[in-house]
C-alpha cells in the first residue's frame, strides 16, 4: 500500500515573478513594491474577488500562489471539503501586519487602531482565506520555522494522508519579512492518488522543487 | 449634504480598500451591507473608527447600527446631525 502521496503541481512567487510547474506565467518588467506586483499577479488571472484588496500582505502572497496553483491543477470535484487539507509554514509569521498594528496603537493620543489590520495578525489567517475560496474544509495547519523544512513537510503530509485524514494537500513556505519587501511563495498540491507520472513527496523531491531557479 | 457625501465615499473607498471603485459608481442610496458594495462586519467596524478619527463621533448604541449604516446618505445625515 502506498503511504507516499504524490506532487502534482507547484507555484513559487518571488523576484517579481510567478511561475507554475516551472513555467512563468506571469512577470513585471519593472520593480515594483509587493503590494503592487501581488496586485497585479492578481489582476492578470482575470477572477474578480473583491475580498482580495482587503488583505494584508501575506494573505495576499499566500492566496495568489493557491489562485495560480489550482488554476492549474484544481481540487477534484469528487472530494469532500473534509478531505482536502492545507499545511502552510513561514519563518516571520505575521510580522509584517503586526508592525502595521503596533505603528497604530503606539500613539496615546492619536490612538486608531484598525479592524482589517488586527485581524491579519496572526499567519494562519491566510490558510482561512484560502479555504473560504476553495471549501477546504480539512485538516490545517500553520508552522513556524527558521527556514522551509522539506524533511519535516513531506513526512508530516504523509502522515496525514496515511491516516486517511485527507486525500489532496495544499502545502508550502509563504515568508513575507517584516518590511514586506521580501517575499518568497512556494505551494504545491500533493495528492494521495498513486501516479507515476508525479514525483513522490520526499525531503528529497520537494527540496529540489524548492531550490529550482 | 452633497459634499458631505461625495467626501465619505472618498474615505469609504480609502478605509475599507474597495479597489477600482471610484466615488461616481457608489450609489449614494443603496445598501451599504448584502448586496451592492458587500461590505462585511470588519468594514462596519472600521466605518465605526471612521467616523470617530475624521468626525469626532462615537457610536454608543450599537443598535443603531443598521440604521446608521444603510447607505452612505443615511452615514451623511448622521454626520451632519452629530458631527463634534
Amino acid at each position: 500500500m502506498n503511504t507516499k502521496p504524490y506532487i502534482t503541481s507547484w507555484c513559487r512567487i518571488q523576484s517579481n515573478k510567478v511561475c507554475v510547474n516551472g513555467d512563468v506565467q506571469f512577470t513585471s518588467n519593472e520593480a515594483l513594491a509587493t503590494d503592487e506586483f501581488l496586485k497585479q499577479a492578481f489582476k492578470a488571472m482575470n477572477k474578480p474577488y473583491m475580498k482580495f484588496y482587503k488583505m494584508d500582505l501575506l494573505s495576499k502572497l499566500g492566496f495568489t500562489a493557491a489562485e495560480y496553483l489550482l488554476q492549474a491543477n484544481p481540487f477534484s470535484e469528487l472530494l469532500d471539503p473534509t478531505e482536502k487539507g492545507i499545511v502552510l509554514s513561514n519563518r516571520s509569521a505575521s510580522l509584517e501586519t503586526d508592525t502595521q498594528h503596533q505603528q497604530s496603537i503606539v500613539d496615546r493620543d492619536n490612538y486608531f487602531p484598525s479592524p482589517a489590520v488586527f485581524v491579519y495578525t496572526l499567519p494562519n489567517i491566510v490558510i482561512g482565506e484560502i479555504c473560504i475560496k476553495n471549501a477546504i474544509k480539512g485538516e490545517n495547519i500553520f508552522f513556524i520555522s527558521d527556514h522551509f523544512d522539506t524533511c519535516f513537510t513531506a513526512e508530516y503530509i504523509g502522515g496525514l494522508m496515511s491516516e486517511n485524514r485527507i486525500k489532496n494537500c495544499i502545502f508550502g513556505w509563504i515568508e513575507l519579512s517584516d518590511d514586506g519587501q521580501f517575499f518568497d511563495a512556494f505551494l504545491a498540491m500533493a495528492s494521495a492518488s498513486e501516479n507515476p507520472l508525479n514525483k513522490q513527496l520526499t525531503a528529497e523531491n520537494l527540496a529540489a522543487l524548492y531550490n529550482q531557479q | 449634504m452633497d459634499e458631505l457625501i461625495y467626501q465619505l465615499k472618498q474615505q469609504l473607498i480609502e478605509a475599507l480598500n474597495l479597489e477600482d471603485i471610484t466615488p461616481e459608481e457608489i450609489d449614494a442610496e443603496a445598501p451599504l451591507f448584502g448586496d451592492g458594495l458587500g461590505l462585511d462586519s470588519i468594514d462596519a467596524l472600521e466605518i465605526i473608527l471612521l467616523l470617530e478619527r475624521h468626525y469626532g463621533i462615537k457610536i454608543d448604541n450599537p443598535q443603531q447600527g443598521s440604521k446608521i449604516f444603510f447607505s452612505v446618505k443615511t452615514l451623511a445625515e448622521y454626520v451632519t446631525a452629530n458631527k463634534k
